[in-house]
């Protein structure tokens, strides 16, 4: 049976029916009322745009911050500090898996979106991050952790460790995103296996202040990532 | 916008109206149900294959389908037509997941497509980027920062509509307000949008 235009819109269906939330006599029911309606159409196409644009934005890190960033001295104590970079771990980590999941699941809806994976970077992983060697055409989206550290905009820098190489890849103004992560988008090609490091860098006043500097190492075996060496 | 009731009796009237007059024989009957359901039955069919070549074909497939029983026979609820091609597109979806072999026809395939495909949807012809770029000037737009919060959490990050207004200290109603309203805005944007390209092309 069809769906009344009061249900849609005060059970949310639209929503819930592009999130894959509806049950599947709820979707038998919206997809019958939509196929004959294109005002309905044109509203499901509609909130189709903006999450696909909401997507694109926040894979170029264009995203308004979560929430404002709020600096308590006592953080700045190590233990803290300590407590607070495992905690911005396990978050970080936990948004992410949900975050590539998401993609993946648009990507597969409108078979555009190029292959990208997120790979993120904490200052808490110890020696470095490993990452398997990125396919041909694939793009590789850093999560930077800028740790205790508090600018409202950063210049990240990817370059290979060895001394005088030039840099693969530098983004200035980037704002913390979602979880406080600065996201730096790498062209896959150009990560071949070797040593790299990520500079961040924070703006104070247009004179850029080093944060912090995080190893990367990009192996040829293909697997998708290990957690440190 | 129609009310409820009303629309749901025009809809089953017509249906009930173009099953008769297929059944007949009427050759207008058939174009004017490929162009009510064509764009409709496209989404549908998109969205189950992700696969727009396939969508397409398999459109025009349910409708060989659809106007040779329709021809022939009577459905059971002809003022359900549209859940009647709704049942065909899903179990030809099915059928091309398993890579059944595709059935020969000999009905003109050409005008199916080109009568489905009569009205585009709201950004139909622009492109990813001038999409994200109306997207940016929403947000842009939005009086605060909470108002895109309640965006970035119901279509980045999935979240129901209970969550978002527990996280966010903001009641059902005013959710339902930042929503109807952004997207009204959005709708206005991409609009412009297109209007720009198509200057643009002109020019």
């Amino acid at each position: 049976m069809s769906m009344t235009r009061q249900d849609i819109e005060r059970r949310l269906v639209v929503e819930r029916y592009l999130q894959g939330k509806l049950t599947p006599s709820e979707e038998a029911a919206f997809e019958e009322t939509y196929l004959g309606d294109p005002d309905l159409l044109d509203q499901i196409e509609l909130a189709e745009r903006l999450r696909e644009g909401l997507g694109e934005l926040a894979l170029a890190g264009e995203l308004p911050r979560s929430r404002p960033r709020r600096r308590l001295a006592f953080l700045a104590s190590a233990p803290y500090a300590a407590a607070a970079s495992v905690l911005l771990a396990a978050s970080l980590l936990l948004s992410t898996v949900l975050y590539v999941q998401n993609a993946e699941l648009r990507a597969r809806a409108s078979g555009e979106i190029p292959a990208f994976r997120i790979e993120p970077l904490f200052a808490t992983r110890g020696d470095g991050h490993v990452i398997a060697r990125p396919d041909e055409g694939e793009w590789i989206m850093l999560m930077v952790d800028p740790g205790a550290s508090d600018y409202e905009t950063y210049r990240v820098t990817v370059r290979p460790s060895q001394p005088a190489a030039a840099p693969l890849v530098q983004t200035s103004g980037i704002e913390p995103g979602y979880e406080e992560a600065l996201a730096v988008g790498v062209p896959g090609a150009r990560l071949v296996p070797g040593d790299y490091e990520v500079i961040v860098e924070g703006d104070a006043d247009g004179e850029w202040r080093p944060v912090t500097r995080l190893p990367l190492h990009v192996e040829a075996a293909p697997q998708s990532s290990a957690p440190a060496r | 916008m129609k009310a409820p009731s009303e629309r749901d009796a025009v809809e089953a009237q017509t249906s009930i109206d173009l099953v008769r007059r297929i059944g007949r024989g009427d050759r207008a009957a058939e174009r004017e149900m490929v162009e009510r359901y064509g764009r409709g039955l496209l989404y549908l069919l998109r969205r189950r294959t992700s696969d727009p070549e396939l969508a397409k074909d398999l459109r025009q497939e349910a409708y060989v389908i659809a106007i040779e029983k329709l021809r022939a026979s009577p459905i059971d609820e002809p003022e359900r037509l549209g859940a009647y091609l709704r049942g065909i597109a899903i179990n030809l979806v099915s059928a091309a997941q398993r890579k059944t072999r595709r059935r020969a026809t000999s009905t003109d395939l050409e005008s199916i497509d080109a009568a489905s495909d009569a009205r585009p949807g709201p950004g139909d012809t622009l492109s990813r980027e001038q999409i994200a770029a109306s997207v940016r000037a929403l947000l842009d737009e939005l009086p605060v920062d909470r108002d895109r919060e309640v965006l970035i959490r119901l279509y980045l990050m999935d979240q129901d509509r209970d969550r978002i207004c527990d996280a966010l200290g903001i009641d059902a109603s005013h959710f339902n307000r930042v929503l109807f309203r952004a997207k009204q805005r959005f709708k206005a944007l991409l609009m412009q949008a297109a209007r720009r390209r198509k200057l643009d092309v002109v020019s």
